[in-house]
């Protein structure tokens, strides 16, 4: 059927200016390796080892994806309704901050009922950060992107002054919480491995819930309307205030469950470390992904990969550890001129079938 | 409408005067294919008044397009006072003194007078004189008589003040060819006799003048010539005392034909008032009250046309209807369902809009054909069980639109984007047609439609009174307003000043109460 | 504490002088930050290597132009979303100083971060500044804060008395309508966003090498964005953005000002915060509703 054949091209376009830009990135990044001194077939080599080379390896990368990814989905969810919540990092601190001290607080319960509880709390945390945003927003049009990210600088100082204060853990001289007891980490699925129940939940549970949201149900559908035109939505008469809300603190709660998840399962406690950057990294991946929930989980695994690879291209290729980071945000880049290539492709694919339909 | 027929000294001597303005063998045809003008031959003298005729898509704004410098021809010359000249923009036209008072007006609002009338003038040094050019404006506007204050801001004016802002501008370029497209779409009554005044003035001190309208009574009021266009062809052209309607209409073909029958009431002793509007006092975007107390009430099968002046509040009268506006006061009542400030309840009680902002409003650019031909099922229980989309039925849904008014798309899934204007205009009507229950709110339902589909929305308009749907029409075409409508009030200052019955109404009454709020003709 | 107040709000002033002509010009530009960032990188590492801090604020005011020409590629000539461009960019602007500064400077950051001993010193203005208790404080600064004053008042001028200030106004409000009367808006966005990359880069070069002496990652800490939040609450309007700024950085210096005077009971942190929370309690009351240029943020391609 013609349109069937429609949409598979559509998503041809889309899938081949994803590889271009991520071609790209790793274009640019090795003449910053050049840069640095460094054979950039080496560095990519051993790139890949790091991060494929092996299932172990594979499994870690998957760990290392898990929080991007559980933020990124959120950041679909909000960035549909083309609504920017730049605060996903200060979520997750606060989702972190709150799993910890329930945590402690729960001591002695077994995991079985006091993880999801923990979790739960972590979400609503990060949901709550995102409420201010978002009535602000909803109510007197208060553009989300300063009020979230001004939330994130406030949110990072808070915990801040937590950790050194009344949560600190009286026996280490660092700034973070008592370790959280052992009943209450997060159980590991593949003995060995750092594999822990978070992963399972993010890839098996939250992604297809967030695919199912956007693409099956009417909530989607409005989101989805409200991002492409907000007056059409009022005239359809969707609720504009109940979107917005409900978009922004679904996104938030999703990043305080990424921050209670680092927690659990890999940290085991709180500490100011326990996020190098995935608030942002997420928001480069929701872009990657086309906000499409399976293109996310492809991206964020790109990330985690890279991620994971670093530290082995850093050992091997002594290439620094920032050139995850920078992979990240050159990738982030080059999707802005996917997304003008992937445009004009379209456009071009209407254009054509314009001219074919009998007048 | 009251255009009658003046005989005015005309500086336009025939034909034996060399043309100020030759335009030859032009033809342009659009990438895609489409032939918009062909072989057209056409040409206007000093101090005359020449009509371009044609329905919607006969190339008449094609054609002027070309000549104000907005496009150029594929093939063909343009002669201005026997040299040939090549234009690559509106300004270069200008420099040749040819300009174009739009349809919808090129001004900024947010900017003043003045500073619309002098943005873009290289002439002007690097410091803004702005005092100067007020004085030279003034001077300018009382020697032609179009009144207009320099300094005020440009949203603040009225449609006729804007228009005369828009002339002003092209008269200050020193613009001595000027076109205006279809410039009393927006006017009505006495604001088309000073226009009208006006144009003859300019026409008197040796402007050149061309008319491009599709009403032929202005046409023939007006213009030393006329030319009539079809189909991308210039089919004749000829002075006044050559043409009549008749041979107009002929040449034209395709006349909007008004439905013959004389629109009758539904049941008319039983039908209910399926639409009351209660006392709404409405503010606009500024703050100040719009709408001052307007009541009005549609029955079911029937047609209420409301006449008005743009301007007068219909804009946010018809937005506390539906509901995207909310009152400060009264309230609006679908079927004895009270509706007031809610958009999701208006339609939830059955009713439709389509709206005169079309693009900014009823469609979803980046979103496909099914999805926004559906944007106002989601909350049926068809479409949208439990919170999941039904695919099949918004797809079966939105074939039913697209066929409704034939909008030409390739497939279901295209982005809306990429359809022409015309077919946005279609799948938007065609969308609130299909989904009306009980009451349809039609702002110039018709505007930008070509002939064809035009007629086919009066049709639906029958049909929808067939079916005891109640219609609320608002038009700034008091001749459509006149034809379908079973009652019409008019809007005046925010109020409902009067209302008729379709016997009863003439146009000087109408347009009485359009311009005044009241008619001396009125024996009560 | 006034002194210390211009002094931290100069390098604010000066970004936000170009920023807001580039927003009256209609395009939302978010790279800011990631501008004044990276200005505030070239300027560092210029002076380490070289030794004269103006070279660095020279080269920091080129590569922000260059940056911002960049910006320009993608929302003018392409006309990408700005909003989306503008994250991007900055995102990669974290990034690629943060990489590049470990690359220069040794992969692990050392307790005693790299610094530059020559800043831009003050410069004391003739008579004025001998004017008793207000002379040290407002006329004694650095030229960049006389430069941001001068700056000020010359767009003020600009945007309400000029035929160049008449164009940027339109193109701001109604690209379409200014391009049918011969305006080039493609032209006056690229110039807009040249002298606000320029600007950019200066101010981020004043906070590595006139304000502190090193260099950290994400230095600049949001401030880019602050200064488009103090435009808002300005209403594009370059006296009362001058105002905003003024306020922002009267809390600024307080906040330091704790933190310096060795109070235990109010936490450090809660003092970091202040300019954070002040920002966003500021848009809470002032800032509702408002609407800029009306053009602004939306993606206009010529069509020809």
């Amino acid at each position: 059927m013609k349109e069937r054949r429609l949409l598979y091209q559509l998503l041809l376009i889309r899938v081949a200016t994803s590889f271009f830009a991520v071609g790209l990135t790793l274009l640019v990044g090795a003449v910053f390796i050049v840069l640095a001194g460094s054979d950039p077939f080496t560095a990519y080599y051993w790139m890949y080892q790091g991060s494929l080379g092996s299932v172990s390896i594979i499994v870690e990368t998957l760990v290392r994806s898990t929080p991007i990814l559980l933020v990124s989905q959120g950041l679909a969810v909000a960035f549909t309704a083309r609504l920017w919540n730049i605060g996903a990092e200060g979520q997750l601190y606060m989702g972190g901050m709150l799993a910890s001290i329930a945590a402690i607080m729960l001591q002695g319960l077994p995991g079985y009922s006091a993880i999801p509880v923990i979790l739960l709390l972590a979400g609503l945390a990060g949901a709550f950060w995102a409420l201010i945003p978002a009535v602000l927003k909803a109510y007197y049009e208060i553009n989300e992107v300063f009020t979230t990210l001004m939330l994130n600088y406030i949110a990072l100082y808070i915990v801040s002054y937590l950790l050194v204060g009344p949560f600190r853990d009286p026996v280490s001289q660092f700034p973070e919480t008592q370790t959280v007891s052992k009943e209450l980490w997060l159980p590991i699925m593949i003995q060995g491995t750092r594999l822990h129940a978070g992963v399972l939940l993010t890839v098996f549970i939250a992604t297809p819930v967030v695919y199912f949201i956007l693409k099956k149900t009417v909530f989607g559908m409005r989101l989805d309307i409200l991002g492409a035109n907000p007056e059409a939505a009022r005239y359809s008469g969707v609720n504009i205030v109940k979107e917005i809300v409900l978009s922004l603190i679904f996104s938030g709660f999703l990043a305080g469950v990424a921050g209670g998840v680092e927690v659990l399962g890999i940290q085991h406690k709180m500490r100011m470390e326990i996020s190098p950057g995935y608030g942002y990294t997420g928001i480069a991946v929701a872009l990657l992904g086309y906000l499409n929930p399976v293109g996310i989980l492809v991206a964020s695994l790109f990330m985690g990969g890279v991620m994971n690879g670093s530290s082995t291209m850093h050992r091997m290729a002594r290439i620094p550890v920032g050139m995850a980071y920078l992979i990240q945000s050159l990738a982030i880049l080059f999707i802005m001129v996917g997304y003008l290539i992937q445009g004009k492709l379209t456009a071009r694919l209407f254009e054509r079938l314009e001219e074919h339909r009998p007048a | 409408m009251g255009v009658t027929r003046q005989h005015h000294p005309s500086f336009f001597c025939g034909e034996d005067i060399e043309p100020r303005v030759l335009m030859k063998d032009i033809t342009k045809i659009y990438p895609g294919g489409v032939v918009a003008n062909r072989n057209i031959d056409f040409d206007v003298g000093r101090g005359e008044i020449h009509a371009l005729l044609g329905e919607n898509g006969a190339g008449k704004t094609t054609l002027m397009k070309i000549l104000s410098g907005c496009l150029r021809p594929t093939v063909g010359k343009i002669i201005i006072d026997g040299r040939e000249v090549r234009f690559r923009s509106p300004k270069e036209a200008l420099k040749h003194k040819i300009g174009m008072v739009h349809q919808h007006f090129t001004l900024i609002p947010s900017l003043s007078v003045v500073g619309n009338t002098i943005l873009g003038l290289e002439e002007k040094g690097p410091i803004l004189d702005l005092e100067k050019a007020v004085g030279e404006i003034e001077a300018l506007a009382s020697k032609t008589g179009l009144p207009v204050d320099p300094r005020a801001s440009v949203h603040t004016l009225s449609v006729g003040e804007k228009q005369r802002a828009e002339i002003l501008r092209l008269l200050y370029r020193e613009a001595e060819i000027l076109i205006f497209d279809e410039p009393t779409s927006m006017l009505c009554g006495s604001e088309v006799d000073s226009l009208f005044n006006t144009l003859k003035q300019l026409a008197s001190r040796g402007c050149s003048i061309i008319f491009v309208t599709h009403k032929m009574k202005e046409a023939l009021a007006i213009s030393d010539r006329l030319t009539v266009l079809r189909a991308g062809l210039a089919v004749a052209t000829m002075s006044r005392s050559e043409a009549s309607e008749e041979k107009l209409i002929e040449l034209i073909i395709g006349r909007v034909s008004y439905p013959l029958a004389a629109p009758k009431m539904f049941a008319p002793a039983l039908a209910r008032d399926v639409l009351v509007v209660n006392d709404l006092h409405v503010k606009d975007d500024r703050g100040s009250l719009a709408v001052r107390g307007a009541s009005l009430t549609v029955k079911e099968g029937e047609i209420f046309g409301l006449a008005g002046v743009v301007g007068n509040g219909q804009k946010e009268l018809v937005e506390a209807i539906v509901g995207l506006r909310a009152p400060i006061k009264g309230s609006v009542h679908l079927d004895k369902a009270p509706t007031t400030g809610s958009p999701a309840r208006f339609i939830m009680a059955g009713g439709a809009y389509v709206p005169a902002d079309r693009l900014g409003r009823g469609i979803a650019l980046d979103l496909d054909v099914s999805l926004n031909s559906s944007l106002k099922k989601l909350r049926e229980k068809d479409f949208a069980r439990r919170g999941l989309v039904n695919k099949s039925k918004i797809v079966e849904f939105a074939r039913r639109v697209v066929k409704r008014f034939n909008v030409m798309t390739p497939s279901l899934d295209t982005p809306v984007k990429f359809l022409s204007g015309g077919n946005i205009q279609k799948l938007i009507a065609g969308r609130e047609f299909e989904t009306v229950l009980r009451v349809l709110i039609a702002e110039q339902p018709t505007a930008g439609l070509d002939v064809r589909t035009t007629n086919r929305v009066y049709q639906s308009l029958l049909e929808l009174k067939g079916r005891g749907v109640g219609v609320l029409l608002i038009s700034t075409d008091l001749d459509e307003i006149l034809a379908v409508s079973d009652r019409i009030g008019v809007i005046y200052n925010g109020r409902i000043v009067a209302v008729f019955s379709a016997s009863e109404a003439t146009p000087q009454r109408i347009g009485a109460y359009m311009l005044k709020g009241e008619s001396d003709l009125e024996s009560r | 504490m006034i002194a210390a107040s211009i002094r931290l709000v100069t390098p604010l002033i000066l970004a936000g002088v170009g920023e807001l002509l580039v927003e009256r010009g209609g395009i939302l530009n978010l790279s800011v930050e990631g501008m004044m960032l990276i200005g505030a990188f070239a300027g560092f590492v210029v002076t380490y290597f070289f030794g004269d801090p103006w070279l660095g604020v020279l080269i920091a005011a080129l590569s922000g132009l260059a940056l911002a020409l960049l910006f320009g590629l993608l929302t003018v000539t392409f006309s990408l979303d700005q909003v989306v461009s503008g994250l991007a960019f900055n995102l990669v602007a974290i990034g690629a100083t943060s990489y590049i500064y470990r690359a220069t400077f040794g992969w692990y950051v050392s307790p005693v971060p790299p610094h530059v001993n020559r800043l831009i010193t003050d410069v004391r203005l003739p008579i004025l500044s001998d004017l008793p208790i207000v002379g040290s404080a407002l006329f004694t600064h650095n030229p960049f804060t006389y430069l941001a004053v001068v700056f000020i008042l010359l767009s003020a001028y600009l945007l309400s008395k000029t035929t160049w200030g008449l164009n940027i106004r339109a193109t701001g409000e109604d690209p379409l309508i200014a391009e049918y009367l011969g305006i080039g808006t493609y032209r006056i966005r690229y110039v807009l966003l040249a002298l606000e990359g320029t600007l950019a880069g200066v101010a981020g070069s004043l906070l590595s090498v006139s304000q502190y002496n090193m260099f950290l990652d994400n230095m600049t800490m949001g401030r880019g964005y602050i200064v488009i939040a103090l435009i808002i609450l300005g209403r594009w309007m370059p006296g009362r953005f001058l105002a905003a700024g003024a306020l922002f950085a009267f809390i600024d210096a307080l906040q330091l000002r704790i933190q310096a005077s060795g109070i235990t009971w109010f936490p450090h942190q809660f003092a970091l915060m202040l300019p954070y929370l002040t920002t966003l309690l500021a848009l809470l009351l002032v800032g509702r509703r408002v609407k800029g240029p009306a053009g602004l943020g939306k993606p206009y391609k010529r069509v020809r």
